[in-house]
This record gives structure tokens, sequence and C-alpha cells, in this order.
């Protein structure tokens, strides 16, 4: 998990990307899909393409943040 | 999280934490405003319904009434989405959807059930009162699902 090995809360990573806590949990569990924008932050914080991020699977989605 | 400041003294937030709790604030800032001119509000017409009874309003409270909730409701909403992330919107929009098929549901019901006798005739406040209690439990039920 990349926050994870970040030493992240929630809350920090919610911060630097500008969403709140909550949402970063229901990114994580899956509840929400994030924005364009909001994908593209994450991607450009932690250094990395929306690919290696997000993964798309036949009958669900996995995301490895 | 902790981590170590320019000054090497140990904060307990990080900068994101901050970011975070900054925002948390002054959302909470808005919705206390908006509080409390309902509050207020409120409790004008309250007492002076208490102390008088149902009377009919002074046009200037009138006025005044309808300004308020029209800056409270119009401002707020507007202050609190500029503070609101997509999640948070999301919600919005789904608790405003809701509600607003409750009361598509619920008027003409009600109204076909007065019309035969069947029940009172139908209350606006009760209506408002009725939309404001599916928005908030929508809304509630999309934020801690």
């Amino acid at each position: 998990m990349l926050r994870a090995e970040r030493g992240w809360s929630q809350a920090e990573l919610g911060g630097r990307i500008g969403v709140s806590r909550q949402a970063v949990n229901a990114i994580e569990t899956g509840k929400h899909d994030p924005s364009l924008p909001v994908a593209f932050r994450l991607a450009r914080l932690f250094g990395t393409s929306i690919e290696e991020i997000f993964e798309d699977e036949i009958g669900g989605e996995r995301w490895r943040v | 999280m902790k981590s170590v400041g320019s000054g090497g003294v140990s904060e307990a937030l990080g900068a994101g934490e901050k970011i975070e709790r900054a925002r948390r604030g002054r959302k909470l800032l808005i919705f206390g405003i908006v509080a409390g001119i309902g509050l207020v509000a409120g409790f004008a017409t309250g007492a002076r319904d208490g102390m008088l009874g149902h009377a009919a309003w002074p046009p200037a409270l009138s006025l005044a009434i309808a300004a308020s909730y029209l800056v409270a409701v119009v401002g707020g909403g507007i202050a609190l989405a500029g503070h609101s992330d997509e999640v948070e919107r999301l919600g919005q929009y789904r608790a405003a959807a809701i509600a607003g098929f409750v009361y598509m549901l619920a008027y003409p019901i009600w109204f076909a059930l007065w019309m035969g006798a069947l029940a009172p005739e139908p209350m606006h406040a009760m209506l408002f009162a009725l939309f404001w209690l599916a928005w908030s439990l929508a809304f509630i039920f999309y934020r801690f699902r």
C-alpha cells in the first residue's frame, strides 16, 4: 500500500491531494471511484502513473494506494 | 503522524493533516454560522408566537426571516460546496435527489388521499420537514455507510 509505505494517515494523504479523510477511506475501500483530477494528483504525489495505482479487473477494481 | 519540523521540534500533525484539519474547521465555522442564523430566526419567531399566539407576522419580520433563510441556504450551500470534496458533494447530490423523490411521492399521494376524504389536508410545513428529514437520513446513510 503506497500510503502505508510512507507512514501516512488517511487524513495526511487526504490533505495532500485536497480531499477529506473520509474520501480517502471511501477510495481505499472501493466505495468511491476517484475523479480523474484526484487520480492524477495521487499519481503525481506517489511519483507513478494512474495505471500503477489503479488496476482494472474484470468483475471488480483493485487499487494499491 | 509525527514529523520533525524545520526547527527540529516534533510536530504532532503532518502537513496534509494540518490542511485537512483547517478545511474541516472552515466547514464547521460555515455550518455554525448557518445554524446560528436558523437558531436566531427560530427563537425570534417562536418567542413571538409564544407571547402573542399565532398572530400574523409584521412585514419587516417576514422579510427578515425570508432574507435570512435565503442567505443561509444559498450562501451557506455555496460556501460549504467550496470546502467539500467530491465524495461529500456526491453524497449531497444523492441526498437531494432522494429527498426530491420523497417529496414527489408524498405530496400527490397525500393530496389524492385528502381528496377522497381519507386523510387530513396536506400540510406544507410537514411536507417541508419530510423533505429535510429524507435529505438528512440519506446524507447520513451515504456519509457513514
